[in-house]
């Protein structure tokens, strides 16, 4: 029998493990064990992540995003993290595609931030940017109040770095192969390290959840959808970096990084979003490696709506798995097994992890959130939790 | 004789030549005493920004669309930095008027609707946030125009002052620098805040009216994790932050009322007078402690212009000579006022035209 003594332990050294570790610490007198697998923290999902604040999405999302804005301030006050902002434009290049663009903006909650409806021939009379091909755009939303952490490694280092000074331990190199469950709660993990004990398990191991919590007798409502990231890089730099923009009926978002290269990555267009989704075991999948087919739809798209980017080279591509919910909402904290925690998004891992984590370690702190009925396992049918 | 002179070679003249030559077929020779874009338009902070101003916001889009096609040419120097703007009361009962585009933040929201850590929000009783704002460098714009302007014929003659306006028949008829008379079927006064003398030398009396704009120039002890935005102070003491890390601290009195009528500009020195230096170091470290102790690297003072009505004054003054004034913002309005004037010298009425005429204080 495990005692309140073990530490809890968090599987996944991401900005979602990070974050729970940071605010489980700060707000518990528990320790706190992050495991990550790789060498180094944020190496997984995070470090495919566009690393965006934006503050769009239905009243829960709008609000937990704003928690992260609060707390991400906070943290670039005590540590150096470059943060540049951006414009988000999300074109569309067909007459339907213009339809499910206003229909977004009808959806965002007006607690976020203001948003705009622009005709093709409005973007670059209201958006500086001047690398955007506006001929063929049908209609743009255009977003505002937006920007993006430059690298992936320096945010979760700092998130980690505040976890560090309320007690949290971080091992990385550590691959956690199963959960232990003895007597229905979940006691410990079992590593290539060895058994660790635990009081309590937290499962925010992005698309290596659903087989860790399988094994433990717990599934999950989150799915992964299949996305190959680009990276290009031009001969020369733009005047101004293109903003972060996306093609509704392709799929492929581009953004401009200040260091001259274009991310640009691609996920199959679809309404239901979870229906199109399946649970990938990450490991095996990338195997598939970046389909022919979808680096051309991405040279098709830059093309119609970023024609300087004809030019460029592929300088990397691969392959990463955000997760989808069937709601869009975070799926956080108590499973069915007791002991064991889940920390899942509908991707925007980096804008939810501050207020996951507060809700991760609220209920390890036997606090209440307001948070419950909108992010926990049991407000789909057919998954219950311990509570 | 079909020559416009234009007077000035700031982002106002170059604007000027630029549309003329692309217009017309005038014969465009701009002359500016100093060199191109060195006197006002450098002193400018060159903030971009679109306000919901039902007269000025189509002018400024007109700007965009410019400045979009300036910075999508592969040889340009010009650069844009978005930094976003927020406007904050610092007393109590201070008004922030909100528009549907600005959205009214009470201080307790800030941190968690806008990234800018180093605000004290402690110290901001009131605020409106509006993130599509961001800087030029005003001096490339300008250069670029007249790049551009020179490419399709327009002549620049630099380190060149106008000592008098040729009148014959009330009619301007020249440009006198010094000895030399330069003969022109029309002058365009595009001098910022030597338009009213330029005028004056007419005959012409022109509504405009100046303050100082001091810039001081901080470089904070350690860098900030990102460009800090464009912060209005009600006070009239404003701070942005710049590419390179450094934060401009600029100062704004208040508007026409206000203003003074007899400003020489010629007599503004670029160094900061010791109270107002004081007074805004101690605003802006009020808010954002970490500038505090920032060192004062350089700093400059640019003389303002501003009209009765906020709006700007183009078109023709007096016959043969047409002004471009501003009332403040001529980054972002200068395209605009370029086309007015080149649709006048042609001959036609622009759209903008209407808004700005001259006639509208007659």
């Amino acid at each position: 029998m495990v005692g309140m003594d073990d530490p809890i332990v968090v599987v996944g050294g991401g900005i979602l493990g990070a974050s729970v570790a940071c605010r489980t610490a700060e707000r518990t007198d528990r320790s706190v064990v992050v495991l990550e697998r790789a060498d180094a923290l944020g190496a997984g999902t995070t470090a495919a992540s566009s690393l965006g604040l934006r503050q769009y999405g239905n009243e829960v999302q709008v609000r937990m995003k704003r928690e992260g804005k609060r707390f991400y301030n906070d943290l670039l006050e005590a540590y150096f993290v470059p943060y540049d902002a951006t414009d988000v434009v999300l074109c569309a290049t067909t007459d339907d595609g213009r339809e499910s663009l206003a229909g977004m903006r009808e959806a965002e909650h007006p607690s976020g931030s203001p948003s705009e409806m622009l005709d093709g021939d409005d973007v670059r009379a209201v958006v500086t940017a001047p690398a955007v091909r506006t001929e063929d755009v049908t209609g743009a939303l255009y977003r505002a109040n937006a920007g993006f952490f430059r690298d992936s490694g320096a945010v979760v280092e700092a998130v980690a770095s505040r976890a560090r000074a309320a007690g949290t331990t971080f091992e990385t190199g550590v691959d956690v192969e199963r959960i232990v469950v003895e007597d229905g709660r979940a006691v410990g993990v079992e590593t290539t390290d060895g058994v660790r004990n635990a009081s309590a398990v937290v499962a925010a191991a992005g698309p290596w959840n659903d087989a860790l919590c399988r094994r433990a007798g717990v599934e999950l409502p989150v799915r992964q959808q299949r996305m190959c990231v680009f990276d290009f890089e031009r001969g020369r730099p733009f005047s101004r970096p293109p903003p972060k923009l996306r093609h509704v009926e392709t799929g492929v978002t581009f953004r401009g990084r200040p260091d001259g290269r274009v991310l640009a990555y691609h996920s199959a267009p679809a309404d239901d979003k979870y229906a199109a989704s399946e649970q990938f075991d990450p490991d095996v999948d990338a195997a598939v490696g970046v389909l022919e087919e979808v680096q051309e739809t991405v040279r098709e798209s830059a093309e119609v709506l970023l024609p300087a980017l004809a030019d460029a080279s592929l300088v990397s591509e691969r392959v990463a798995y955000p997760s989808r919910t069937p709601d869009g909402n975070p799926v956080v904290g108590w499973t069915e097994v007791p002991g064991l925690l889940v920390a899942a998004t509908h991707s925007r891992g980096v804008q939810y992890a501050p207020a996951i984590g507060d809700i991760v370690a609220r209920q390890l702190a036997g606090d209440p959130t307001d948070y419950y009925p909108d992010v926990s396992i049991s407000r789909f049918d057919g998954f219950g939790d311990s509570v | 004789m079909n020559r416009i002179v234009v007077v000035g070679a700031g982002i106002a003249g170059t604007s000027a030549a630029y549309h003329l030559t692309e217009q017309t077929d005038a014969e465009v020779l701009v002359v500016d005493r100093g060199d191109i874009g060195s006197e006002t338009t450098a002193r400018s902070t060159a903030v971009f920004r679109q306000m919901g101003d039902p007269v000025l916001d189509p002018m400024k889009r007109y700007a965009l669309e410019t400045y979009n096609e300036f910075l999508g040419d592969p040889r340009t120097d010009v650069e844009f930095h978005l930094i976003g703007r927020l406007e904050a009361a610092t007393a109590d009962g201070s008004d922030i008027e909100a528009t549907e585009s600005v959205r009214s933040l009470d201080p307790n929201e800030l941190g968690s609707a806008v990234v800018f850590p180093e605000l004290d929000t402690d110290a901001i009783t009131g605020a409106v946030y509006q993130p599509n704002a961001g800087i030029f460098d005003p001096v490339a714009l300008a250069e670029e125009f007249a790049a551009r302007a020179r490419e399709r014929g327009a002549a620049f003659r630099t380190g060149a002052a106008v000592t008098d306006v040729s009148v014959e028949r009330k009619r301007v008829t020249g440009v006198e620098l010094g000895d030399e008379t330069v003969e022109a079927s029309h002058v365009v006064a595009a001098a910022g805040p030597w338009n009213r003398e330029l005028a004056a030398m007419a005959g012409a009396d022109l509504p405009q009216r100046h303050t100082l704009a001091p810039i001081l120039r901080l470089e904070p002890d350690e860098a900030f994790t990102h460009t800090l935005p464009n912060l209005k102070l009600d006070s009239g003491n404003y701070l942005l932050g710049q590419p390179d890390g450094t934060v401009l601290v600029g100062h704004s009195p208040g508007g026409y009322a206000d203003a003074g009528t007899e400003y020489d500009p010629d007599e503004v020195s670029d160094t900061v007078p010791d109270g107002l230096r004081a007074e805004m170091l101690e605003a802006v470290g009020t808010v954002v402690p970490a500038l505090a102790d920032a060192e004062v690297i350089e700093e400059w003072v640019g003389v303002r212009s501003l009209t009765p009505d906020g709006l700007p004054v183009v078109g023709e003054l007096r016959e043969g000579l047409s002004v471009m004034a501003f009332n403040s913002e001529g980054i972002q309005l200068a395209p605009a006022a370029g086309r007015v004037v080149t649709a006048e010298v042609a001959g036609r009425e622009d759209e903008f035209a209407g808004d700005v005429s001259p006639s509208r204080f007659a």
